[in-house]
């Protein structure tokens, strides 16, 4: 009897010992979501599923409520876990720098994505922040909202009316600077109202509804919102009110299908693409600084802007369109 | 106000046969939809432009379906069209030897029928085998073809928008014909069909909805004709039947 216990207990031990084998080989990675009650952010963890899965790393992950305090609970309660690393989309630079010293502590590596917080990357563990140069997006869309209004009167003069993302995001402040940069130099173009829509298409609809009573047809040229999602409610509002002639007169960044389509159909100007595509390169980086890997303490993922406004910007955008299409892609 | 009776009704008649034609006109051009043509002859292959056409074929020759415990079908006629595309994308196709090509192309389609077949479920891997399933692609002109050549990926995690995370694979297969091409300019229309012996699901593809669009729009042209004719013959009426100006007095006085 004895002897079977043994053996038993030995058996037991060989599994429990080859589980712990058999997990160790798997990095856990923890994941903290800003929220999950936008396209963008559902999209964006989908993409980290997919990549956790496809690169054979375990993932936990949660969500903030798109609240800083509940973001920074949530991110205590994924470190009690003990990941190997964890990657973190901060809901605010400057609330959630705490992150980075809550890493420090427990030894494990950070990497911020889409939004930075005030910590320098590259210092402790806080390994890299992965992110697009939405500056330099939000003045490459300037640029062409320039020259567009240049190829519609003739020079450099329109009215801009803008829509912001979550008031004092490092997003928000990028594409609110990126795009004054851009239309600095023409001084008869000028953006006469700004508003936080705080990235929701519901927000966006609200307010232009307002710029609209406020401005009478023929004083707005463009409409910039930081968002498609706030374009999106943006266009609703213009069509509701009968003000066609803002119809193809929205510029927009982010990059999903149905904004896109907007641009096919000629009731967006542009889109630049902001696609929530960070998954792949997150968890390579992890993976690369866990192999003992020197890593990019900030890197910048490309991006590409769509229009119909020459015959290769018509190409480009249809055929990612229907790329888009064809491959059930929302982003 | 006889004057202005006559008046009246001139300017409904003008109204009335100024504006049906057009509108006629403008209606027949929004409704008439693209029909889906496959390419049948291959002198009329084109290699320019076909690299910003890639995608917008994929969607037209694609047809997905779901067949039973959550697994999905999702078929891809190539299309000549569709594969010179996707040489084109490759950098494949040179145009000294595009010649080469089409003869090469039209001998290929006289001997097969080329799909891409994409079985994929949310997580079961073992449900994606087409051996699972007699496959038949038919026409409207009688002619049956079974699936016996097919050559499978191993299977792959891939994401989309409506689906999130499944496993999927790529079969490439081909019916075998005798020698002539299985889709001609007359053929109406093309289905394949899925069997696995308890429940068969089946994909069309449509080649002929503009003559439906053609037939709507001789609806619409016929009721728009017979609403103006009756404006027309009211605005008539009107005329013919307006009050003489001595009754109109006699009216006018008895008011008084």
């Amino acid at each position: 009897m004895r002897k079977v216990s043994s053996v038993l207990l030995v058996l037991v031990l060989i599994s429990f010992m080859s589980a712990v084998g058999f997990a160790a080989d798997r990095p856990l990675i923890a994941f903290s979501q800003v929220a999950m009650n936008h396209p963008w952010r559902i999209a964006m963890t989908n993409d980290i599923v997919y990549w956790a899965e496809k690169l054979g790393v375990d993932l936990i992950w949660n969500e903030g409520e798109a609240d800083a305090a509940i973001q920074l609970t949530k991110v205590r309660d994924l470190l009690l876990q003990e990941p190997d690393a964890l990657i973190m989309s901060p809901f605010q630079a400057t609330a959630l720098d705490p992150v980075k010293e809550m890493c420090d502590e427990a030894g494990i590596p950070l990497v911020t994505i889409d939004r930075s917080i005030d910590s320098e990357p590259g210092t402790g563990m806080y390994i890299s922040f992965i992110g697009k140069d939405n500056t330099r997006i939000a003045r490459e869309l300037g640029e062409f909202v320039a020259n567009y209004l240049y190829e519609l009167n003739g020079e450099y003069k329109g009215n801009i009316v803008e829509i912001q993302e979550a008031v004092g995001s490092s997003a928000t402040i990028e594409r609110y600077n990126g795009f004054r940069e851009a239309i600095a130099e023409y001084p008869d173009i000028n953006i006469i109202a700004t508003q936080s829509g705080h990235g929701y298409r519901v927000e966006g609809t609200k307010v232009m509804e307002n710029y609209l009573e406020r401005f009478p047809a023929g004083t707005i040229d463009i409409v910039y919102t930081h968002s498609d999602e706030m374009g999106l409610g943006a266009l609703q509002a213009i069509k509701a009110a009968g003000r066609t002639e803002l119809i193809g007169r929205l510029v927009t960044m982010d990059g999903q299908r149905a904004a896109i389509e907007t641009v096919v159909n000629g009731e967006h100007l542009g889109v630049a693409d902001y696609a929530p595509h960070f998954g792949e390169a997150a968890i390579k980086t992890i993976l690369a600084y866990l192999a003992g890997d020197e890593v990019e303490p900030v890197q910048m993922l490309d991006f590409n802007l769509y229009h119909m406004t020459t015959p290769e910007g018509e190409n480009f955008t249809r055929n990612y369109y229907n790329r888009m299409l064809a491959e059930d892609l929302f982003y | 106000m006889n004057t202005h009776f006559v008046k009246f009704s001139v300017i409904i008649l003008f109204f009335a046969l100024l504006c049906s034609p057009m509108s006629a006109r403008v209606e027949a051009s929004e409704t008439e939809p693209e029909a889906l043509t496959p390419l049948t002859d291959f002198g009329e292959l084109r290699a320019e432009d076909m690299e910003a056409n890639y995608y917008g074929l994929v969607v037209d020759w694609t047809r997905r379906l779901s067949l039973n415990n959550n697994l999905q079908v999702e078929v891809l006629y190539l299309d000549p069209r569709l594969v010179l595309a996707s040489e084109v994308l490759a950098g494949t196709v040179a145009e000294d030897t595009f010649d080469d090509y089409v003869a090469e192309q039209a001998a290929a389609y006289a001997a097969s029928t080329p799909f891409v077949i994409k079985l994929s479920h949310d997580t079961n891997i073992d449900r994606l085998n087409l051996g699972d399933w007699k496959v038949t692609l038919a026409n409207d002109q009688g002619e049956e073809q079974v699936l016996t050549d097919y050559q499978g990926s191993e299977p792959q995690l891939r994401t989309s928008y409506s689906r999130g995370n499944f496993y999927q694979v790529d079969y490439d297969v081909s019916f075998p014909t005798s020698g002539y091409q299985f889709l001609d300019s007359s053929t109406k229309w093309m289905k394949l069909s899925f069997d696995n012996g308890r429940n068969v699901y089946e994909i069309t593809w449509d080649f002929q909805p503009q003559v439906s669009a053609q037939q709507s729009n001789v609806f619409e042209t016929v009721m728009k004709i017979l609403i103006t004719s009756v404006t027309v013959l009211l605005a008539l009426g009107l005329i013919v039947t307006r009050p003489k100006v001595s009754v109109l007095n006699e009216w006018s006085r008895a008011d008084r």
